[in-house]
């Protein structure tokens, strides 16, 4: 590679690295989001051996230059568009995973035992259980 | 090498930078997508932006509602040659319609017929993991 090549490759480097650095990380993972996205779609449409006008068809569209932005990495997609293009190609776009909480509460408590005279402590113990399963005090 | 080197997409940049800054960004983080996890896939392209049947010259998909074009040639998934372009508005509507957006076509036209001569005489060729052009003299101007 010659000189002037040499510094124009760096002086290129130079150039699109400051604009890549521009970019921040929130722009860049909405940039993703949305090409994922449209990969996503555009590998169902593969997986149903449709084309684009499968889809339009399905979507009971007459424009394929919708179509053709929505696989496009570029669309700003609204939830029922997505959900829509999930029915039609058998796929959930918006696959949302709860993590089930488990709470483990734990409860303490003291129990006191109040001392009484035998006599009155025999008194007190249950005897039975009722049908209604309520305990029975031979007072 | 005698003479000066032509950096079509280094050309694009500078000259857009300060007017497209937002579409230029949206345009590289596109790319970058694309470089690192996408790759080129051909929904991502207005295909056909040439006038000879799969002469291989095609532009990034427009932003919705933003106007500047890159034209590019698409030998495949893995392989895009970045060209240059110009502002595209809405009152136009087709690249023959403006002489700047008409001269960058062409010019990509015609390293495209350069670029598919060369991989059919095999002065061209696609690595093995189809990531690379390669070949004796790379340079097409």
């Amino acid at each position: 590679m010659s000189k002037i090549e040499k510094k124009h490759k760096a002086t290129n480097k130079n150039l699109l690295d400051q604009m890549l650095s521009k970019i921040t990380p929130a722009e860049q993972r909405r940039i993703d989001d949305k090409m994922n996205l449209a990969a996503a779609i555009i590998d169902a449409l593969k997986e149903k051996g449709w084309k684009q006008k499968d889809l339009m068809e399905a979507l009971e569209s007459s424009s394929p230059s919708l179509i053709s932005k929505y696989l496009s990495g570029t669309h700003n997609f609204t939830v029922d568009t997505l959900s829509d293009i999930g029915r039609v190609l058998g796929v959930n776009f918006l696959n949302f995973e709860f993590k089930d909480k488990i709470e483990v509460l734990t409860f303490s408590f003291s129990t006191h035992l109040n001392v009484v005279s035998p006599s009155s402590f025999y008194k007190k113990m249950p005897m039975a259980v009722d049908e209604e399963g309520c305990l029975q005090y031979n007072i | 090498m005698d003479g000066p080197t032509k950096q079509l997409f280094n050309d694009f940049l500078e000259e857009y930078q300060s007017g497209y800054e937002n579409e230029l960004m949206n345009m590289i983080g596109r790319l970058k997508n694309m470089g690192n996890t996408n790759a080129a896939k051909e929904e991502y392209f207005r295909l056909d932006e040439g006038l000879d049947w799969n002469d291989l010259v095609c532009a990034l998909f427009d932003i919705p509602e933003k106007f500047l074009r890159l034209y590019c040639i698409r030998i495949s998934e893995q392989i895009v040659i970045l060209g240059n372009g110009g502002p595209k508005p809405k009152y136009i509507r087709a690249w023959q319609d403006d002489p700047r957006l008409t001269k960058e076509v062409n010019e990509m036209m015609e390293y495209s017929r350069i670029i598919r001569t060369k991989l059919e005489n095999m002065d061209f060729r696609i690595t093995s993991d189809g990531l690379h052009l390669e070949g004796k003299n790379l340079r097409l101007i």
